[in-house]
């Protein structure tokens, strides 16, 4: 069962990286490859860290982290900024993103949290911690997870965009990594003290 | 590959998966979740003109 969704999960993934392309051109390709980083940059340090939940032992790994994990945010990202373009008109991976663009982001990266947390939890290839509370099987601090991680990037994506060449690669790297090990060690800490 | 909704198609059918692989092996439907992204799903085709998609 695993495999099967992982193997599904990874051919989705890699059908959204070509739509991408094929609508935002080399815009596109970097969006994925940054997202790519920033999901492989925020798992690996939960897996190596021990930070908010564990993983089964699956069959795509990338390092210490599972590959499904890596991609999932840039699939999921990817599909917040198609739906809520399609709502204001405008499409927050070329533009700037509007307050308005990272809310409905925002509101869909949430919903998201309620359709894939239940089934993590159902098949077990995600064990959050004992204790963990949860409602319907999702976890309350996905609630707050999945949009923090979606916003602060889409964010930054729209400022450094406006660089080129090696600056935009040096900082994009740099906000990246900052971003992953903010994220999940920030989310560790409210999951403590909120007792969540 | 042209539609601009197609990310949101896959998920429609990761949705339709998870409807069908649920019940028969797990013996449950996880409706909640389900529900509330079908829901933005459709927001988004009600909304978009069908020449636009």
């Amino acid at each position: 069962m695993h495999l099967f969704i992982e193997l599904i999960t990874l051919l989705f993934f890699l059908i959204t990286v070509a739509h991408a392309v094929r609508h935002h051109g080399r815009e596109g390709a970097l969006f994925f490859a940054t997202l790519l980083y920033l999901g492989g940059a925020r798992e690996t340090l939960v897996a190596v860290m021990r930070w908010l939940y564990g993983f089964a032992p699956l069959n795509l790994m990338l390092g210490p982290a599972p590959l499904i994990g890596a991609i999932i945010w840039g699939y999921s990202i990817y599909a917040a900024v198609v739906w809520a373009g399609g709502i204001t008109g405008r499409s927050p991976l070329r533009d700037h993103p509007t307050a308005n663009e990272l809310s409905l982001a925002a509101l869909f990266m949430i919903t998201l949290a309620c359709f894939y947390e239940p089934i993590l939890e159902l098949i077990g290839m995600a064990k959050w911690e004992d204790g963990t509370r949860r409602t319907w099987g999702i976890p309350w601090i996905a609630l707050i997870g999945y949009p923090t991680l979606t916003v602060p990037f889409l964010w930054l994506w729209g400022r450094l965009r406006q660089l080129t060449g090696i600056k935009r690669f040096l900082v994009t790297a740099a906000a990246m990594t900052l971003l992953a090990a903010g994220h999940a060690a920030g989310l560790q800490w409210l999951k403590d003290g909120l007792g969540w | 590959m042209n539609r601009p909704d197609l990310p949101l198609l896959l998920l429609a059918v990761m949705m339709a998966i998870g409807a069908v692989i649920e019940p028969l092996f797990f013996d449950t439907l996880l409706w909640p979740g389900k529900l509330a992204l079908l829901s933005l799903l459709v927001i988004y085709w009600a909304r978009k003109p069908k020449s636009e998609i």
